[in-house]
């Protein structure tokens, strides 16, 4: 049963985005050795190439195993100007009006095979992540447009070429997906690397249980010396934060990357004391609604109003910060950020004012002015809990109080990204 | 008889590829592109180049007939194709995960077995005791029970309980290693799962040999043993319990068919790698070759257990030395009739032939032998 | 649950969807009998609205998937030949079929809503029906007032509406029952999946789903109050099952055994009643009476037996709902 109004989307810009990673932080001082047992929040991914997967699946698994040219500083992880090299020797200087980068790369660094990583293989990996060749696919060819092309001067050295001057070229850069691949096995069988690994990285690989573990060893001949300082590491997948914050409970996995709600976090610090350290940072994840301003009623700007307008993001983003990964109201960019708007800035757009009751009678007037009073839709949603779901039964709340009757209706990722794309022609 | 066997095995294959058409058509009716739905996993536009060539790789554009033949054929080749999700061969994707589910279901009825006959059995003999009144209570609660909730609860308790006991909690492993390599780890992991699929099963099953034995116990010839003089424990042994067991088997083999439907439910709750997740998984991505496996991998356990329970039932109930043991004739159609009655009659040549089998409407037995399902009425003269 | 169904505005102290965040994982109180969710939301008004949900699914599907198998069920068996033969071999097919994974393919193709999920869970129902009426019908059948009605001239639809429909709905009834048990336990396995109901709705298996597991060591009421509102239910429902069969077969009073058929449920009084002969009556007369049939099938009491067997259902309904 297709319901005729369809409709519409995840993804708009109301509100949010948290953060809070639970996770026994490093010490001062590194300690050697260990194998370390981590919980990954999702099912397995199809396949290990970075290049093509946009899952955090693909990244907790795999990265371990792969070097990147530049990246955030690990130290100052949620900086969102803050890069540093990994495989270059230099950040570099633009030339030529900020159209010429030039990366000078490390000598000495060794694939997992044994054989020698130059330039060739990174200029290689990145033609591949911009402008794919043909009858393959790049998830992130849209983010550099501004790349006319990446070439390798000599063995040590790549040139990225640009359309155009912009400050958004090194932050992309830095995407933690783009991994190194030898440029020899490419060549041969460029969907090589969605099945098989074979990096430069602080890891090597030492074997994948389909759809439940992933494990690496310890890189002796890495190239930042004396990292990692684990022996070794076992990625378990598990989708359900339930079993994620047992296991933990019960020592059977010691952290998971992607953070847990406060909820799961203060169950955990209650039941194990100082046996659990606990980091919190702000998350780069926005939740954005979006309707599919095609269709009817959504092609009428009032309704698109109204809906933000519905929204109590003010009120909404606290208590929802306590059991869902849900934190700070922020604009499109991600907030801390020079760009981002600031508080007194939001508070003066649609959906942001900070007395919701007018921002509600607002909401009715609208509805009403647009016919579109008790008006029936259907929500698609992800099919996960944190934070989507958490956040679509919020949504749909306080959108009843302004009469409107939402539905859920929830796609698992694949299909629905697919719905979205193809949402315009149904 | 030799026909009725051959007559048999061949219904198989119009049920094999009937559920073969259904799934393909199922699968195609599910709205969505699998290239775009992989091509598109982070929501980007995709290049409609990129989905033409993903489908001539994956065989989508050729014609639906054609998919269709090409699956049946690889199908009685035993090649199931490659996943379309993952790119890996199906067999590997479904071989990864068959040993736990197996493990567990294998399990499962083990730890029904155990306790459903012995409780049934003396359920029947203590019939209206109060033992009789908890076993029933506590398998009519079986059934009612969702097993999901079972295992929230069940891991909720072991880990409080554990945390209570040795001062640190405790929950199974939770990746999974064969038994060879680590047996006590092995088990330590299935154990629970295979307690809260087992409970729905051992209930079910508990029920079965309840009522089998009480049926049983009202034969002719055991009444006639008693009445010789045997001793109530030879009687138990020899006579009763032989003949009742027969249905509980049957009801065990077709209940074993039927897990695979438990345990997509239980892996979830346990975060168990298995088979049925893989089944939750498949068919969310809308990988038609992994579904199309995995369900054809069930009808084909489903019909095979079928067949076998029914040429069991048949060669039991033709068996002549059944009519030796002191039972009458009546008791040969008793077998059959115990054989079918939970499974709703059979395909109609066999309900037919059945008629064929029964001696003629004399009620011999001196009462109309009609109940619910049961699949050989006999017309009454 | 029936009362609780119709009444749950009336019951239902607070509206089931709403989030209230100063009350978010509070302990059953007075304020709130079963306390609240993560979201604030009242457990025991999401419990009564679900019954609602519950019952919906529960009592479509059997209807649903019961008529229909008994249709196909009785057709089959009268017209036997062909229409037999194919009309067996697809219920053969749909048998097969796990009953969850069909559900799985149903809500994968039209979505999940509370429609569909009935959609899904009814179509693997029907087969099952089929099965069981048709074999029943088949006896039916054979007996010779169905030759006679066939002789007096009487139409298809009138043989198989007054002469066989009537004498299959005991077993009929049974399974009726039997269905709307194992259809709650579907939906909420579904629901539990996240493949069934949608949030914000009620329902039980939803309910136990993502937020019940996170929070089950800290605020374990979520987790067990809509396991025991299922448990109870489907168990109210085996047991009315149970009391209905017996109240319906012939065999449970025969002279000789006193009860034998399987998964009979007896009462111990009503066992020793059926040695006696006052309580015996003609089975059929008091039920569908169809008097014009020589069916003579058997005797039971009735009675008090047949009236606690009904008083089961409610009765463990309101447990469910007190609970």
């Amino acid at each position: 049963m297709i319901r005729k109004l369809g409709l519409a989307a995840a993804g708009l810009g109301a509100a949010l985005c948290i953060a809070n990673v639970a996770a026994p932080a490093a010490a001062d001082t590194p300690k050697r050795g260990g194998i370390l047992t981590f919980m990954i929040p999702a099912d397995a991914p199809p396949s290990f190439d970075g290049h093509r997967e946009t899952t955090y699946a693909t990244v907790h698994a795999a990265a371990p195993f792969y070097s990147v040219l530049i990246r955030v500083n690990p130290d100052n992880p949620s900086s969102t100007i803050d890069f540093v090299c990994d495989l270059c020797t230099e950040m570099p200087t633009p030339t030529d009006g900020g159209k010429t980068y030039t990366f000078k790369i490390r000598e000495g660094v060794k694939f997992h095979d044994g054989s020698p990583l130059t330039a060739a293989d990174v200029a290689v990996s990145w033609q591949e992540i911009v402008h794919p060749r043909e009858g393959e696919s790049s998830a992130r060819e849209s983010y550099f447009i501004m790349v006319d092309k990446v070439e390798a001067r000599d063995a040590t050295t790549v040139v990225f070429r640009l359309k155009f001057a912009t400050n958004a070229f090194l932050p992309s850069l830095a995407d933690p997906f783009a991994w190194i691949y030898k440029k020899e096995i490419l060549d041969k069988d460029p969907r090589w690397f969605e099945k098989n690994i074979m990096g430069s990285g602080p890891f090597k690989f030492a074997g994948y249980e389909i759809g439940q573990s992933i494990k690496g060893v310890r890189n002796p001949d890495y190239y930042h010396q004396g990292q990692p300082y684990l022996d070794g590491f076992i990625g378990i997948f598990a989708a359900k934060q339930a079993v994620r914050v047992d296991a933990i409970r019960a020592d059977r996995a010691a952290m998971e990357f992607r953070g847990l709600p406060p909820s799961a976090r203060d169950e955990l610090v209650r039941e194990l004391g100082d046996k659990i350290t606990v980091q919190t940072s702000d998350w780069n994840c926005g939740n954005l609604v979006t309707p599919n301003h095609k269709r009817k009623p959504f092609d009428d700007v009032r309704v698109r109003r109204a809906l933000a307008l519905a929204i109590d993001s003010w009120h909404g983003a606290p208590a929802l910060a306590k059991i869902a990964t849900v934190h700070t109201v922020a604009g499109i960019v991600f907030p801390g950020s020079p760009l981002a708007a600031t508080k007194e800035e939001l508070q003066t757009l649609a959906g942001f004012w900070p007395d919701i009751g007018k921002s509600r009678e607002e909401a009715k007037r609208l509805l009403k002015e647009a016919g579109a009073e008790g008006l029936k839709f259907e929500l698609m949603n992800r099919n996960v809990d944190q934070p989507y779901k958490y956040v679509a039964t919020w949504l749909i709340d306080e959108w009843s109080k302004v009469g409107l009757e939402v539905t859920q209706r929830v796609l698992p990722t694949g299909p629905f990204f697919e719905r979205c794309v193809t949402a315009h022609s149904m | 008889m030799y026909r009725y066997i051959v007559n048999r095995v061949l219904l198989v294959i119009p049920t094999l590829v009937g559920a073969a058409a259904l799934v393909f058509v199922l699968m195609r009716l599910i709205p969505g592109d699998i290239c775009v739905v992989r091509l598109s996993s982070g929501g980007g536009s995709v290049d409609p180049r990129a989905v033409a060539l993903c489908h001539a790789e994956l065989g989508l554009d050729r014609a639906l007939v054609l998919q269709f033949l090409d699956f049946v054929w690889g199908f009685f080749r035993l090649d199931f194709g490659i996943s379309m999700w993952s790119g890996k061969p199906v067999a590997e994707e479904i071989a990864a995960r068959l040993p736990i589910s197996l493990e567990i279901a294998v399990m499962a009825t083990v730890v029904a077995i155990v306790i459903s006959v012995p409780l049934g059995i003396i359920s029947a003999l203590k019939q209206n005791s109060w033992i009789d009144h908890v076993v029933r209570t506590t398998a009519i609660a079986g059934i009612a029970t969702p097993s999901f909730w079972l295992g929230i609860v069940s891991i909720l308790a072991v880990l409080d309980i554990s945390h209570a006991i040795f001062g640190a909690p405790w929950m199974p492993p939770i990746d999974y290693v064969p038994f060879w390599q680590d047996p006590l780890r092995n088990l330590s992991m299935v154990i629970l799962p295979a307690l809260t699929v087992g409970y729905r099963y051992a209930a079910v099953t508990m029920r079965m040999t309840r009522s089998a034995m009480l049926e049983v116990l009202r034969e002719d010839y055991i009444r006639t043993a008693r009445a010789k003089g045997l001793v109530e424990r030879l009687i138990i042994n020899r006579r009763a319990l032989k003949n009742a067991l027969l249905p509980v088997v049957t009801l065990i083999g077709i209940e074993f068919a039927f897990l695979i439907g438990g345990l997509v439910v239980t892996e979830q709750v346990f975060n168990l790698n298995g088979v049925g997740r893989l089944f939750v998984l498949a068919v969310q991505n809308q990988d038609y070759t992994l579904t199309q496996a995995l369900v054809m991998l069930t009808v084909a356990v489903f019909v095979f257990v079928n067949l076998v329970v029914d040429l069991l039932c048949m060669a039991r109930s033709a068996d002549p030395l059944r009519l030796k043991s002191g039972s009458s004739y009546h008791g040969r159609s008793r077998a059959l009739r115990s054989c079918r009655r939970h499974r709703g009659g059979g395909p109609a040549p066999v309900a037919r032939r059945h008629h064929r089998l029964l001696p003629p409407p004399a009620a011999r037995d001196g009462r109309p032998s009609v109940g619910a399902g049961d699949g050989s009425r006999r017309p009454r003269g | 649950m029936a009362v609780a169904d119709l009444a749950a505005d009336w019951i239902a102290p607070y509206n089931p969807t709403s989030n209230d965040f100063a009350a978010m994982t509070e302990p059953p109180s007075w304020a709130h009998l079963m306390g609240t969710d993560q979201f604030g939301r009242d457990l025991f008004s999401r419990i009564v609205f679900g019954a609602r949900t519950a019952l919906i699914v529960g009592f479509s599907c059997a209807i649903v998937g019961g008529v229909a198998g008994l249709v196909l069920g009785v057709a089959s068996a009268y017209f036997g030949g062909r229409l037999d033969l194919v009309l067996q071999r697809v219920m053969d097919v749909v048998m097969a079929f796990p009953l969850i994974i069909m559900a799985l393919a149903v809500i994968a193709i039209f979505g999940s809503g509370v429609y569909n999920v009935i959609v899904a869970i009814t179509i693997p129902l029907i087969p099952r029906c089929a099965r069981v009426v048709r074999s029943s019908a088949l006896a039916i059948r054979e007996v010779p007032y169905i030759d006679a009605a066939r002789a007096c001239g009487f139409g298809h639809a009138r043989i198989i509406l007054r002469h066989m429909v009537p004498n299959v709905l005991a077993p009929f009834l049974i399974m009726l029952t039997a269905f709307v048990g194992q259809a709650i336990l579907a939906e909420a396995s579904l629901s539990y999946l996240g493949l069934g109901v949608q949030e914000p709705t009620a329902a039980w298996g939803l309910m136990l789903q993502g937020g019940a597991e996170e929070y089950a060591s800290t605020a374990p009421w979520i987790a067990v109050f809509p396991g025991l509102a299922i448990a109870l239910t489907v168990f109210g429902f085996s047991l009315f099952g149970d009391a209905l069969r017996d109240a319906l077969d012939p065999k449970l009073c025969d002279r000789r055994s006193g009860g034998n058929l399987p998964k009979s449920r007896r009462h111990r009084w009503q066992s020793r009643r059926c040695g006696s002969s006052v309580n015996r009556r003609p089975r059929l007369s008091l039920f569908w009476s169809n008097r014009r049939s020589l069916v003579y099938q058997g005797e039971t009491t009735i009675g008090i037996s047949r009236i606690s067997a009904f008083m089961t259902l409610p009765l463990s309904v309101m447990v469910a709902n007190i609970v």
